[in-house]
């Protein structure tokens, strides 16, 4: 019975492959809305998250406006749910009436949810990478009278990079995950709103199976190099390097 | 009279409401080595670090060679191009190789070439019998290669001044006598030094002033054949029989 429902043989090949009859979407392809989203927000997230990160990290009383409104939006976009954000962006922003803002594609909008969230995740690993490197390294970087712009590319940056890609890879997986709440607010058929149609034709759950192998096609193998990358790095530890 | 290379004059340190450092004057002349002694907590590392300005000093002067190190227009990292430091704990750069190690600072702060920083890294590397090791990581070295190739990355800066921070202190006894005959060697060469040390024995060799710092404050100054063989203050003398006794290595 639970086969018959949720692992069908017949409906999940349909789901995947679509069925010209039904005139329905083949779930590959909605699942190539979910790939596209997230390569593309992926390196944009990773390149945001720096300057928050470096910009939270400074200690100069400059800053110290930056540092406040940076730390209350990391704040909001780690506690506020996703899916918030997304109702908001998409039901919210076009009747703002505001030029830019408000005439964007859903692929943009998209974009600009993942970022907004993950930015603020990813910038917290950041820091937690720059501040795991001792202040011995940044005294020693000094002392050779490196500036401290220097400082950061040559020594701290090198060094927290390795603590923090592990870390990074699995940020990376949920990222991926959650295009499927973008589907939700967007209206296009990506990988979750294929599969509900699917579901809604046939009366049958297979289509969810499939949906959930596809995003674990992804997730397993990814989350399989995070561990070995955090055991590589354990390892290294517990090796001991004295410096 | 020379310009001293470098000239302390009352300086003092304080984090919060803690004084560490408590009207300190000293001078070190061109060739001279000067050597601070003292218990552990009575601020030898701090006064190191003032003069490179790794830490910022709260009152007082530091002068190299004549220049007031003050004014706002100095700027710390140009004043440790010219200052060296090597410090108890290596602190090698793990990520890099022996000779990246060495060759970052005339690469990045002095603007060297690749080349001519890495030719020069490796005589530094021979004359201190370290050659082979240039392309291992500092992790694969001893304790006591580790600190060598620490002063050679700080030698590689030509500075006119090397301020040494213990730098014996986290070695094996089995691995201080090849650091400290590398700065004998240096020492002969003229090279002007500051250093914070705990062997007695070595301060006496070396050593052209003894300074002997106590919480802060400079109790007593001058050559070895003084301030160890005869001090002058009772607390010199409890601090060097305590450290006497119980110096087992120096022999
Ligand atoms: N960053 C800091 N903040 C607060 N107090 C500090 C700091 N650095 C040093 N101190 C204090 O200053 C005093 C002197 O420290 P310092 O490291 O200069 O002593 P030291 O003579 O080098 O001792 P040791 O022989 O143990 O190395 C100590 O009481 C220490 O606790
Ligand atoms: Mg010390």
């Amino acid at each position: 019975m639970f086969a018959h429902t949720f692992l069908n043989p017949h409906y999940m090949k349909i789901a995947l492959l679509g069925d010209p009859s039904h005139n329905i979407t083949p779930m590959w392809q909605a699942f190539l809305k979910n790939v596209l989203l997230c390569v593309v927000a992926e390196p944009l997230v990773l390149l945001v998250a720096l300057p928050i990160a470096l910009l939270r990290n400074a200690k100069s009383p400059i800053l110290a406006g930056p540092r406040f409104v940076l730390t209350a939006y990391v704040d909001f976009a780690r506690g506020v749910p996703l899916i918030l954000i997304v109702l908001s962006v998409y039901f919210g922003f076009p009747i703002l009436d505001i030029p830019f803002v408000s005439s964007r594609t859903w692929f943009q909008y998209g974009l600009f949810c993942l970022v907004f969230c993950y930015a603020a995740y990813v910038s917290e690993v950041y820091r937690a990478g720059v501040q795991s490197v001792p202040f011995s390294q940044t005294l020693a970087g000094r002392a050779i009278g490196l500036s401290e712009f220097q400082l950061l590319r040559h020594v701290t940056i090198p060094q927290a990079l390795r603590i923090v890609v592990a870390p990074l890879i699995n940020d990376f997986v949920s990222l991926q995950k959650d295009t499927a709440i973008i589907g939700i607010g967007a209206g296009v058929i990506e990988l979750l709103k294929a599969a509900q149609i699917n579901q809604g034709v046939f009366f049958n759950d297979s289509s969810y199976a499939v949906a959930g192998l596809l995003f674990l096609s992804i997730c397993v193998p990814l989350t399989r190099v995070a561990d070995r990358l955090q055991a590589k790095d354990m390892r290294a530890r517990l090796a001991g390097s004295q410096s | 009279m020379t310009v001293p290379v470098l000239q302390l004059r009352d300086l003092t340190k304080s984090f919060g409401d803690k004084v560490v450092l408590d009207g300190v004057s000293l001078t070190v002349q061109p060739h001279e080595v000067v050597c601070l002694i003292g218990a552990s907590g009575s601020g030898k590392s701090t006064l190191l670090r003032c003069c490179n300005l790794l830490e910022p000093a709260s009152g007082g002067t530091i002068s190299l060679f004549g220049v007031d190190l003050a004014g706002d227009e100095v700027r710390g990292e140009l004043v440790r191009r010219e200052v060296g430091i090597v410090f108890q704990s290596f602190n090698l750069f793990p990520h890099r190789s022996v000779l990246d190690n060495i060759t970052m600072g005339p690469r990045r702060a002095l603007g060297a070439s690749k080349q001519a920083a890495e030719a020069k890294a490796l005589q530094l590397l021979e004359r201190f019998a370290l050659a082979e090791k240039a392309h291992d990581y500092p992790d694969r070295l001893s304790g006591g290669q580790q600190q060598r190739v620490a002063i050679i990355r700080a030698l590689a800066m030509d500075p006119r001044l090397l301020l040494l921070d213990e730098i014996t202190s986290a070695l094996d006894p089995a691995l201080v006598a090849e650091v400290l005959d590398l700065v004998r060697e240096l020492a002969a060469t003229g090279m002007p030094m500051l250093l914070a040390t705990h062997e007695i024995e070595f301060a006496r060799d070396v050593a052209t002033t003894i300074v002997f710092l106590e919480a802060g404050r400079i109790v007593e100054c001058g050559p070895p054949s003084e301030v160890l063989t005869h001090p002058k203050d009772e607390r010199t003398a409890t601090f060097l029989r305590r450290y006497l006794d119980g110096d087992v290595r120096s022999g």
